[in-house]
Order: C-alpha cells, then structure tokens, then sequence
C-alpha cells in the first residue's frame, strides 16, 4: 500500500526582492515498510521536500503552489494546523541533521522525549517515563535513567543523535523522515548509528524517506532511491538497479565524482559549473546546462517525463531526453508499467 | 616539473617540518579559586616528519586532536612541550617578530571559507592581504600575482572586485586557497579543507589542489576525517587517537594491509556503496575523554584485538614495522 505520495510538489520562496524556485515538480511515493533514499547535493530542494511534507515552511515566504501530499490517502497540504498536528510527531516524525540545534538546550532529556507520548497519547506520566526509558535502551543508550536527567549540551554528538531518534520513534510512527541523521557525525559512529536504523526499521516496521547527500551510506539501508537534482526528481530506481547502473547523465557524473577507496585514478571526474538556482519555473531539462550529453533545443525547450527507457529495468525511471526514442516505442506498446503511471497520473 | 605520480610511488628525501614529542594540554579550571585541576591532553606526544613536496594526511574521528596539532604547528596556539623543527629552525622558540617573516612559509587553510573571509572585503583585498602584510613587494608586483592566482584557482579577473558573499561554497574555498598561496608558502595546513562541499565540489577542490603542488611545489600537512579523500590525495598517513598517533603508513600500504586494530576499525567503518562490508569491526561506544585518558594503550578501551593486563599497563610506542611503517600496539 502506498504510504505516502508526492505528485507534482511545487515550492517557491518569494521575498520582496526575489523569488526563487525550490522545488519545482517533486514526484515520489513511499510504499509501506519500505526506505526510500532521496539523494541530492545542497540546494536540491532535498530539505525543502521534507520540510513540506511535515508542514513545517513559515509561510510567507514559503508558498506550495502546486502539487499534492497524499498521506495514506489524504492531502497534507488541505489541513488545518489542528489536524496536522494530530499527524505530525505521531504518524509521521522526523530526524534532524544537527541534534545540537534541534534539541531545545534548556530541556530535560526525559523532558523532550517524553513530550511527543504527553502530547499525542492518553497516557499518565509514569507511563511516559517508563516507555521512554525503554526506546531510550532500545536506540543504544544503555544508562537511560541517568541520561533522562541530563541537558542536551552533557552528551556527545553521536549520543544526542540516538536522543533524537528515540524522540521521533517512541509514539511508533508509520513514516519516519530522516533528514541527513548521520552527516554531523564521524565515521565509527555513523556505522552505529547506521546499524540502530536498519534495526529499529525492522522492530518497527516503520517506512523511511531516508535524505543525504552520501551515497554509499543510503545505498545501504534504502529499497528505493530518488536522486534530486534543482528542484526535480531525475531518476528512481531500486537500489540494485541503481548500483548496476545509472541512467540519468547527471547521476552518472555524480557517482564518478565520488573519490573511492579502491580507487586510483589521479584526477576525479568533475561536473562543470554550478547548480542553477531559478527565478521562474524552469523550462526544459535542469541540467542541461551542465549535462555532458547536451542534445540541443529540446533539451532546453521541452521537460523530460519521468518514464522508464525501453532497455531498463521495471520501475527504474528517469527523466532525460536521450531515452526519447525509447519512450516513443514504449508509447506505442505499452507495458503494465507504463499503463499504471498513466492512470495514476 | 614533470606530472607526479600517484600515491605512494612518489619518493620524497628533504625534510621540511620535523615534529618531536609535540604536546597541547588545555588547562581545565575548576573550584570557588578557579585554580588548576587537571589537562585536557589535545596533543600528547606526537612526533612526525614532513618531507618537500610530499602530501602527508592526519586522520582521526573528532576530538582527536588533529586540529589542535595544525594549529600548534602553525603557533596559532602554542605547545605546552616538544620541538617543532622548520627548516631549520625551531619555531617554538622563535619571537614574536621571528615568527611573523616566518609566517609566510607556512600557511593554512580553514574548514569553513564562509567564516574565514572578512566579508567587508572584496577578492583583491582579501587576495592582497597576506602579500602587504608579510611581504614587502611593490603595489605592481602584487597586483600582477593577484591576477595570476586568480586564473590559478580557476577563477576570472571579473570576480575580483566582488565580496565573498557573492560566491559559493566551492569558490569561496578556492579564494581562501589563493590568499594562502599569495606568499608563496613552502607549507600548507590543510584542516578539512572540502568537509563543507559537496562531493561534486569536493573533487574540483582536490583535484585543485593536486594540480597546485605540482605547479608550486607545495608541502601539504592535510587533515580529514574521510579517508577516502585522504586515500585519493596523501602520499602517507598518520591515523590519530586521543591525542597520539596510532600508525603512520604510506597510503597504499595502510588501505591495503592496516596494522593498528584502531585503523583496521576506521577503515571498515567507511561505507561503501551499496552497504557496509560484511566482516565490519563494530566499534563499541565513543573516544574516551582526553581530560581523563585511559591507561596504558589509550585505544584498549575499545580494541577488537585486546590481549590483556598489557594493554592496560603499558603505553605502546611506537615501532617501526616492515620498511616504512609504524605502528604502536603491543601486537607487534
């Protein structure tokens, strides 16, 4: 069952001097029990798309114009505050890159993870604690009782991030949304943190929109990945498809940039200039300023759909317009594949 | 100069920083007296050569002390004990104004550009700085090495009458990497110089980088936490825990046969894609404070491969394995 669906999310940012473009037509669904790695550099709109689906942009300046957040069935974007709050921190959590910034600094630690069971369940105090003490043994902070005690500034950083994950899992939430959990860490620690997600996705059997920019790390705990380049989903796929290969030129370029530890090549590969950043909704491809497989006017003039190329695998879609031809035969003979994106859409 | 090669199959003799027992303690105050209570140990005890030209890479988790050794030795903090040996010369023991003309042999470069450039000043200035407070060059001669550096980091002349604020991440580092070598140091600092980039900046800067030492001649003393960066640009390694050094490896030979159990965890904690290697060495619990370090070996606290009373008794020094490597453990 589809958890979770983004169709067509447009977010602009709009100030009195400009407006920029985020998120200019995001479309991805988060099936149940399933993780779903968004991948994407800074300025990708990544955030932006997580943010939006936990209502969480000050509006102004941030305007959705156009799309939908369809929650188990219903629209995120059509509910009152009261309703959404009903839904967030309970249904759908999240965790943050920075736990320093995201945990209030004059809080209790029992305080702040009890508070989303206090604010969400009927349930008495001692209860909360009790259950609050258990999440926190369970995302691998051994001395719970102690640590119920302490301010957020006591414990280290790869500790407040376990803090914040107990945060979000302990109302057991149906979609998790983890947004860069492990970028502010090192690597040992990330490995743990790493480790205590796969588990507790497993005890919980919660689905994850799982954000970073790191690739080997999301490849290792997603079932489906999304990349994102400025503003637009350019190609998804599982993740054994996508390790096989990469279709889409921008995500080819992207993986060839990463410096490997097997590797031994003496320059790496780059991708040439620089991320756009739109004052109107884009026309055509958004890389086709940097793609090195630039066709010509179509590239700059017509949009790619997201479809899946003749030769890819099933479900392995992508958004580029040398697969043209391609999309053209699958017009003509269409596979349930095809046909089920059409109805959808 | 002829194209360096790669790694360690570059050979390198003069050396240009000769590092002996460096330690940093910050003091830790405490009581109604504020009075003196204990140390936190940044760096303690830690000797390493540099030779002219080489790459040589320092890794460690946070809190290691790898930051604090850049700074030491570049005297933005001082050292508590130890020598410090430039070409030459001691720079511990240097004054104040010995220490400035020698400044301008070694530079570094910040983890964050952002908070490194003044923003009031625009790319000429910032560019400028070092050269009309280090050197005495004229205005012409300035000017001329300002617009070189510029191309050299692969920026226009247009960009300079700009503010840092107008650039990106990535060029902001490239301006920062232009004013450290406006005085043509012999030796770079590098502290996480790519550690706010994206990966599709991060390999622009390094390839940078490389591209620079070859034209200059440059020494780097690079700092990092991600070993696949220190992998891709070092010609040797030294992998740092609380305050020590755990091994010092040619870059091949640590990747392919680590010798300390800390390094053999480091490294297989590195994701890879497509999920974490299958035999990883799970590490238990985070680096021990350096106010109250563990006895003995520092890392037994931890160690996958502890062997007994040993390890807690007795520090480990570090011994010369095989040709080239060092290590301390009491394994060896």
């Amino acid at each position: 069952m589809t958890l979770l669906e983004l169709k067509n999310l447009h977010v602009r940012f709009k100030t009195r001097a400009e407006t920029v473009y985020a998120v200019n037509g995001v479309n991805f669904q988060v099936e149940e029990n399933q993780v779903l790695g968004v991948i994407g550099e800074s300025g990708c709109g990544k955030s932006v798309t997580a943010l939006s689906i936990m209502g969480l942009l000050p509006s102004p300046p941030a305007d959705i114009h156009q799309g939908e957040i369809l929650y188990k069935g219903t629209n995120l974007l059509d509910l009152s505050e009261k309703e959404l709050n009903r839904i967030r921190g309970n249904e759908i959590a999240m965790i943050y890159q920075d736990p320093m910034e995201a945990l209030n600094p004059s809080l209790k630690i029992g305080f702040q993870v009890m508070e989303p069971l206090l604010t969400h369940r009927d349930i008495s105090k001692a209860d909360a604690r009790e259950r609050a003490i258990k999440i926190l043994n369970e995302c691998g902070l051994a001395d719970a009782e102690r640590i119920m005690g302490q301010y957020p500034h006591s414990l280290s950083g790869g500790m407040q991030q376990r803090v914040m994950i107990a945060m979000a899992l302990i109302t057991e939430p149906s979609l998790l949304i983890a947004d860069e959990p492990t970028t502010a860490l090192d690597v040992t620690i990330q490995a743990q943190i790493m480790d205590l997600l796969d588990n507790l996705r497993n005890d919980f059997n919660t689905s994850m929109v799982f954000i970073t920019h790191d690739i080997p790390v999301v490849s290792g705990i997603s079932d489906r990945i999304a990349v994102m380049y400025a503003g637009k989903v350019v190609e998804t796929a599982t993740v054994e498809q996508f390790m096989e290969n990469q279709l889409h030129p921008y995500t080819q370029s992207l993986m060839k940039s990463i410096p490997k530890i097997g590797d031994t090549a003496e320059e790496l590969p780059i991708i040439e200039g620089v991320v756009p950043t739109f004052d109107q909704n884009p026309k055509g491809c958004v890389f086709a300023s940097r793609c090195p497989e630039y066709l010509g006017p179509e590239c700059d003039n017509e949009t790619p759909r997201l479809s899946v190329p003749t030769d890819a695998a099933q479900g392995h879609e992508t958004a580029c317009h040398i697969y043209a031809d391609e999309y053209l035969e699958t017009v003509s003979k269409p596979t349930d594949q095809t046909i089920a994106q059409t109805e959808e859409k | 100069m002829s194209k360096q090669q790669l790694g360690s199959e570059r050979e390198f003799t003069d050396s240009l920083l000769t590092v002996t027992d460096l330690k940093k303690y910050y003091p830790v105050k405490g009581g109604i007296l504020r009075r003196r209570v204990g140390d936190v140990k940044a760096v303690d005890g830690v000797s390493m050569e540099i030779h002219t030209g080489e790459t040589y890479g320092l890794v460690g988790e946070s809190g290691c002390g790898k930051s604090t050794f850049g700074k030491t030795i570049t005297r933005l903090v001082e050292s508590t004990d130890g020598s410090i040996i430039f070409d030459g010369k001691d720079i511990t023991q240097l004054s104040k104004s010995e220490m400035n003309a020698l400044r301008k042999d070694i530079q570094i470069i910040f983890q964050d550009p952002a908070s490194c450039l003044n923003p009031r000043m625009n790319v000429r200035q910032l560019i400028e700085e070092p050269m009309s407070s280090l050197t005495d060059w004229s205005q012409e001669e300035k000017n001329k090495r300002v617009h070189k550096l510029i191309k050299d980091v692969n920026l226009s002349v247009e960009h300079l009458s700009r503010p840092p604020h107008e650039f990106s991440g990535g060029q902001q580092q490239r301006i920062a990497i232009a004013r450290a070598l406006s005085v043509e140091p012999k030796l770079i600092v590098a502290d996480e110089p790519t550690s706010a980039l994206d990966v599709s900046v991060q390999a622009k800067i390094l390839n940078l980088l490389k591209n620079l030492q070859a034209e200059y001649n440059l020494t780097y003393l690079f700092i990092s936490h991600d070993l696949s960066v220190i992998k891709h640009i070092c010609d040797r390694v030294a992998v740092m825990y609380l305050g020590q050094i755990a091994e010092e490896s040619p870059t091949q030979k640590l990747f392919e046969a680590p010798k300390h159990p800390y390094t053999k965890a480091l490294l297989s904690s590195v994701p890879k894609i497509g999920g974490f290697q299958d035999d990883r060495i799970k590490l238990q619990g985070t680096v021990p404070s350096p106010e109250n370090p563990p006895s003995g070996c520092r890392y037994h606290t931890r160690c996958q491969e502890y062997i007994g009373e040993i390890c807690e008794e007795e520090v480990p020094k570090l011994k010369t394995i095989g040709e080239d490597n060092l290590c301390a453990c009491h394994h060896y």
